[in-house]
C-alpha cells in the first residue's frame, strides 16, 4: 500500500481507537476533543507525506492531479464553512428567497467549464495575476493590479473561514474562540507548508469526504424517522406541504416557500432576485483561489471533466441544505402554540438556549408560544439537527469535523493563492527574478506564515468585535461582486476576444471595480436607498452584474481606441485554444 | 514591454508554441470555430437552465410530481443543479470527440 494512503489511515484508525478508550475517561468531552483534534492530525501526516521542495509542487501541484480527484478538492476549496453552517439555516429563514445563494454558488460552474476553465489549464501560467499578465501582452501593470485584486477578494474570506474554525473549536472545545482561531490557523498553515498546492490538493480530497459525510449523516438520520429514505433528495415534498400547512394553520405570513415576498442582499423583486444569483455565478468564475484549481490538473481534458465533477460534488451538499432547511423548519414548528414550560423543558432547546442561537420569549404573556416568540440563528440549522432530533452523543463532534474540514480547506487555498500572488508575482517577477527554486519555495512558506497571522488577527479582531464582525460578514458577500466586476469579464473577453489589449483590460477592471465599490458601501454600510429599476430594489449583489457590464463595455471601448497588442499576444491566445 | 531578467520573452514563447503545435492555420480556423459553435450552444442551454428556468419557477407553484416538492421551489433547488451537471458533462464529451477530430486531421495532413 502506497505510503499516502497508508500513513494517513493509519492515523485515522489509531484516532478513532484513541476516542474509544478516552470515553471511559474523560466522558463525552475528552472522546470529542481527540475527533476533533485527530482530524486535523490526519490531514497533516497526509501533507507531511506528500511533501516536497519543488516550484512547481507549491503552485500547481505539478500539474499531476486527476479530474476526479481535482473536483473532489475544488469542492472542498469552495464550501467553506458558510456552506456548511450556514446555508441551510438561510434556506430555513429565507426559504425561496434565499434560493439566489443554491443556484448563484453552484451554476457558476458550469458557465465556467466551456468559457474558463480548460483555457487556463492551458495557459500555462501558474497564478491568475500571471495568466492577466500575458493576457494583457506582458504589461506588467496588469500584473500587479491583479494582485491586489487577489488580496481584496482572498483576504476577508480568509478572516470569515478562520472566525469559523474558531467558533467550532470554541464550541466543542471550551475554549474561547479568541485563542481557537490561531489554532485553525496553524492547523491551516500546517498543510499548507509541507507542499503547496502539491498537499492541499490531497488534503481537501480528504477533506472533501469528510465533510460531505459529515453532512449527510445528522440529516439522513432525520429523514429515516421521517420516513424520507431511501433518498430525501426525492422524497421530501410531503416535508414542504406540511410545513406550509403548519404555517398556514399558525397564521404565518408569508408563507416560507412563497416566491419573492422577502428583501435579498437589499434588493427586492424578481430582477434583484436573479440578478443577484446571475452575480454570484460570475463571481465563482473570478475567485482565484478556485481559477488555480484547474492549473493543477494533467491536462485540458482533465480539467473539463473536473469542473463537472466539482459541480457534482457540491451539489450534493447545495441540494441536502433544502433538505437540511425544511427538517428544522417543522422541528421548529412543532414547538408553535405549545406551552411555554413546556417548550422551556424541550431538551434540545434546553441545550441551545444558552449559546443564543434560539430564543423564546412570551412576548403578549399568554403562556403561549406563538410563531413569532420563537426565533433561531441560521447556524443552529445543522450543528443543532442532532439534538432536534435526539441523536446519540457522538454525532455532534463528527458534524464539527465536517465543519471544520469545510473551514480549513477553504481557508488554505485561500492562504496560498494569497501567498503565491505576492512570491510568484511581485517577489519572484520584480524583486528577485533570478530567485533559486529553494528561495522561491522558502519565501512561499514565509509567506504563508506572515498572511496566515494576519488573517488570524483580522479573525481575532472579528471575534472580539461585533461590528467588525458584521463589515467581515458583508464583505465575503461583496467579493462575489468584486470578482465578477474584474477578474472573470477580463479573463473571459481575453480568451474570446484577440482584439483585447492591456489598456482595455486595466481599464475595465478599474471602471468595474469603481463602479462596485461606491454602490456596496454606500447601499450596504450607509443605508442609502438602493436603485429602483421597474419598481424593483437593486440589492448590493445584483448590482454586480452593473459592474459587470461596465468592466466588459470599457474594456471593448478601450481597446478599440487603442493599439492593438499584436502577434505575441494572439499567439497566447492562439496557444490557449488548442487542446494538448 | 517591461520585461525583467530571467522572464522568458513573449516572443520565444510564441516560437516555442508556433513549434509546439505545428498545426495549419486552416485546421486552428476550423477547430476554433467548432469551438465557438459549441460554447455558444452551450451557453444557450446555460441561460436556459440558470436563467430562463429561476425566472418562470414562481409560475410552478403548486405542481407537484408524486413525492417531488412543489415545482416553483424543486426547480432552483435541485433540478437546474442536476441540469448544470449534465451540460458540463456533455460539454466535456462533444470537446473530447471534437480533439479526436482534429487529430485525425492532423494526422491525415501529416
Amino acid at each position: 500500500m502506497s505510503p499516502v494512503v497508508r500513513n494517513p489511515l493509519m492515523t485515522a484508525v489509531a484516532v478513532v481507537l484513541l476516542a474509544i478508550l478516552a470515553y471511559p475517561v474523560g466522558g463525552q468531552y475528552l472522546t470529542s476533543l481527540v475527533l476533533i483534534i485527530g482530524s486535523i492530525l490526519v490531514y497533516l501526516v497526509l501533507a507531511l507525506t506528500l511533501r516536497s521542495q519543488a516550484a512547481a509542487d507549491f503552485y500547481v501541484a505539478g500539474r499531476s492531479i486527476p479530474a476526479v480527484v481535482n473536483g473532489a478538492a475544488t469542492a472542498a476549496d469552495w464550501m467553506s464553512a458558510a456552506s456548511f453552517l450556514s446555508m441551510a439555516g438561510i434556506i430555513a429563514f429565507l426559504g425561496f428567497d434565499a434560493l439566489p445563494y443554491v443556484i448563484g454558488w453552484t451554476l457558476g460552474y458550469t458557465l465556467m467549464a466551456f468559457t474558463i476553465a480548460p483555457f487556463v489549464r492551458k495557459s500555462g501560467t501558474y497564478t491568475v495575476p500571471e495568466l492577466i499578465e500575458r493576457l494583457a501582452g506582458n504589461w506588467s501593470t496588469a500584473r500587479v493590479i491583479a494582485v491586489l485584486m487577489v488580496f481584496i477578494t482572498s483576504l476577508t474570506y480568509l478572516t470569515a473561514q478562520l472566525v469559523g474554525v474558531g467558533v467550532v473549536f470554541s464550541r466543542f472545545l471550551g475554549i474561547p474562540a479568541t485563542i481557537a482561531v490561531f489554532v485553525g490557523v496553524f492547523g491551516a498553515l500546517a498543510y499548507a507548508w509541507t507542499s503547496g498546492w502539491r498537499s492541499i490538493t490531497w488534503v481537501q480530497f480528504v477533506q472533501y469526504w469528510v465533510l460531505i459525510s459529515m453532512y449527510l449523516l445528522p440529516v439522513l438520520i432525520a429523514s429515516a424517522s421521517l420516513g424520507l429514505l431511501p433518498i430525501p433528495h426525492l422524497q421530501y415534498g410531503p416535508l414542504l406541504t406540511q410545513v406550509e400547512a403548519r404555517e398556514a394553520a399558525a397564521g404565518v405570513s408569508p408563507l416560507w416557500t412563497e416566491p419573492l415576498a422577502r428583501p435579498f442582499a437589499g434588493g427586492t423583486g424578481m430582477l434583484n432576485w436573479i440578478l443577484a444569483a446571475l452575480v454570484l455565478m460570475l463571481g465563482t468564475m473570478g475567485l482565484p483561489h478556485i481559477l488555480v484549481r484547474f492549473y493543477t490538473v494533467t491536462n485540458v481534458h482533465a480539467a473539463r471533466l473536473s469542473v463537472g465533477w466539482a459541480l457534482l460534488f457540491i451539489g450534493l451538499l447545495y441540494t441536502t441544505a433544502s433538505i437540511y432547511a425544511a427538517i428544522a423548519r417543522l422541528s421548529i414548528s412543532n414547538l408553535w402554540n405549545k406551552p411555554l414550560d413546556e417548550v422551556m423543558n424541550t431538551t434540545w432547546i434546553q441545550k441551545w438556549l444558552p449559546t443564543g442561537l434560539v430564543k423564546v420569549t412570551d412576548a403578549n404573556g399568554d403562556g403561549i408560544v406563538q410563531p413569532a416568540e420563537l426565533s433561531f440563528h441560521n447556524d443552529i440549522v445543522v450543528v443543532g439537527m442532532p439534538d432536534m432530533f435526539g441523536m446519540l452523543w457522538l454525532i455532534s463532534p463528527l458534524v464539527a469535523v465536517g465543519g471544520l474540514a469545510a473551514a480549513l480547506s477553504t481557508a488554505d487555498g485561500l492562504l496560498l493563492a494569497m501567498s503565491t500572488a505576492i512570491s510568484r508575482d511581485i517577489y519572484k517577477r520584480f524583486i528577485n527574478p533570478q530567485a533559486s527554486e529553494a528561495g522561491e519555495v522558502g519565501f512561499v512558506r514565509a509567506m504563508l506564515v506572515v498572511i496566515g497571522l494576519i488573517g488570524g488577527y483580522l479573525g481575532y479582531l472579528a471575534i472580539k468585535d461585533p461590528g467588525f464582525s458584521r463589515y467581515v460578514a458583508l464583505l465575503v458577500g461583496w467579493a462575489f461582486v468584486f470578482a465578477a466586476s474584474t477578474f472573470t469579464p477580463a479573463i473571459m473577453l481575453g480568451i474570446f476576444w484577440k482584439r483585447l489589449n492591456r489598456y482595455g483590460i486595466v481599464a475595465g477592471m478599474i471602471v468595474g471595480m469603481a463602479v462596485a465599490l461606491p454602490y456596496v458601501l454606500a447601499v450596504g454600510i450607509f443605508n442609502t436607498q438602493p436603485l429602483v429599476l421597474f419598481g424593483q430594489k437593486i440589492g448590493t449583489i445584483a448590482w454586480g452584474a452593473v459592474s459587470f457590464l461596465a468592466n466588459a463595455l470599457t474594456a471593448i471601448v478601450v481597446s478599440l481606441l487603442t493599439p492593438p497588442e499584436g502577434k505575441e499576444r494572439e499567439a497566447f491566445v492562439d496557444h490557449m485554444r488548442m487542446p494538448d | 514591454m517591461g520585461l525583467r531578467k530571467g522572464q522568458k520573452p513573449l516572443l520565444a514563447f510564441y516560437w516555442e508554441v508556433r513549434r509546439m503545435d505545428g498545426v495549419p492555420e486552416a485546421v486552428k480556423e476550423w477547430y476554433w470555430q467548432e469551438v465557438k459553435r459549441l460554447t455558444l450552444r452551450s451557453l444557450f442551454y446555460w441561460i436556459l437552465i440558470a436563467i430562463v428556468l429561476p425566472v418562470l419557477s414562481p409560475l410552478f407553484k403548486g405542481v407537484v410530481i408524486g413525492p417531488l416538492p412543489s415545482l416553483h421551489w424543486y426547480i432552483n433547488g435541485f433540478i437546474v443543479i442536476a441540469l448544470g451537471v449534465i451540460l458540463i458533462f456533455w460539454y466535456a464529451a462533444r470537446m473530447n470527440r471534437l480533439d479526436q477530430e482534429l487529430e485525425r486531421k492532423l494526422k491525415e495532413g501529416r
